[in-house]
């Protein structure tokens, strides 16, 4: 009968993987994986105790393994929120959502007062953003660890807040026209709504995906 | 990978190639295939197949599978219908490759 790792011996592994740096359990997972059926592979060729098997192994890969660990695989992961976001902006349903979120704004721009209208235009947004990364962060680490590309998403919120900052500010509102022509800024806001609300879309998803794969 | 940067570039072609003739494979199933089939010539490392694993992951040519096994979580990897494509692209590419290096390692002068 072929010998398998005990759950002692995974916890062993992964927890020197932890101290050796590698943080994100998506990763992780793999690389635990990797090594633990090589050792199994040793095991079941010699007469070896586990601790041996893995010296032998880490002596020999450690440094191969871990030296990429963080820059390659968070370019990957920026790879994969980028191409999901895309895939997502330019969708029929987004297009609608753009069309909601414009329609709405036009529809406050002629109810409220002009200074109650700029005040939702530079404030409402940072409420929105802050709330979402609350949240997020509140949120985004399970009881089992972080995930790479969740983080990553993480990070695109703060580029999301960073943008809002940047753009809908009151100057900036002004200098596009008079406070009852805000044809530009209802634009950019409309977009800029439309990829929080994707962002959280996305970060959902992935909550689930993970939760699934990881944590049953 | 064996240390040499003429098998540096051919990985993606390897792994493809390889996904291509199987349903679905996991990253330590991939290093030992392609040592049993080269004879132990090409050993793919751990640094260099993950990378390029996620990357194809990322460009939507693989597609994943978690299996719990002996305590675990395992990573399946299957090409999706893009990746059959870019496998059959890369292949025919490689060949071309070959074909080309060949005339020049055994070029055939005039009346020959």
């Amino acid at each position: 009968m072929k010998r398998a790792l005990t759950k002692e011996n995974i916890k062993f592994i992964e927890t020197y993987l932890v101290n050796s740096g590698v943080r994100y359990l998506d990763i992780r997972m793999e690389m635990l994986d990797h090594i633990a059926t090589d050792i199994e592979a040793t095991l079941n060729s010699k007469a070896i105790s586990f601790y041996d098997a893995f010296k032998a192994y880490m002596v020999i890969h450690k440094k191969e393994l871990l030296e990429n660990n963080t820059k390659l695989y968070r370019q990957v992961a920026a790879k994969k929120v980028f191409k999901a976001f895309k895939t997502k902006f330019f969708s029929f349903a987004a297009l609608s959502v753009f069309g909601i979120l414009f329609f709405g704004l036009s529809i406050l721009e002629k109810v409220l007062h002009a200074e109650q209208f700029l005040w939702v235009l530079e404030f409402f947004p940072s409420l929105i953003i802050g709330g979402a990364m609350v949240m997020y962060a509140l949120s985004f680490r399970s009881a089992h660890g972080r995930y790479s590309v969740y983080e990553t998403l993480y990070l695109c919120f703060l580029v999301a807040h960073f943008i809002s900052q940047m753009f809908l500010h009151k100057k900036i509102i002004l200098a596009f026209g008079t406070v009852h022509e805000f044809l530009v800024v209802k634009l950019i806001w409309s977009t800029w709504g439309l990829s929080v609300l994707l962002l959280l879309l996305l970060a959902y998803k992935l909550k689930q995906q993970y939760k699934f794969r990881f944590e049953n | 990978m064996k240390s040499s940067k003429l098998y540096k570039g051919s990985l993606t072609t390897i792994i493809l190639k390889l996904l291509s003739e199987h349903d679905k494979m996991y990253g330590y199933e991939i290093t030992q295939k392609v040592k049993a089939i080269t004879a132990g010539e090409l050993q793919i490392t751990e640094g260099a197949l993950y990378p390029s694993l996620h990357k194809l992951e990322a460009e939507g040519h693989l597609e994943v599978e978690f299996v719990k096994v002996n305590n675990r979580t395992r990573k399946y990897y299957k090409l999706t219908e893009q990746g059959a494509k870019e496998a059959e692209d890369k292949l025919e590419a490689l060949k071309s490759y070959m074909e080309t290096m060949k005339a020049f390692l055994y070029p055939k002068f005039g009346l020959e």
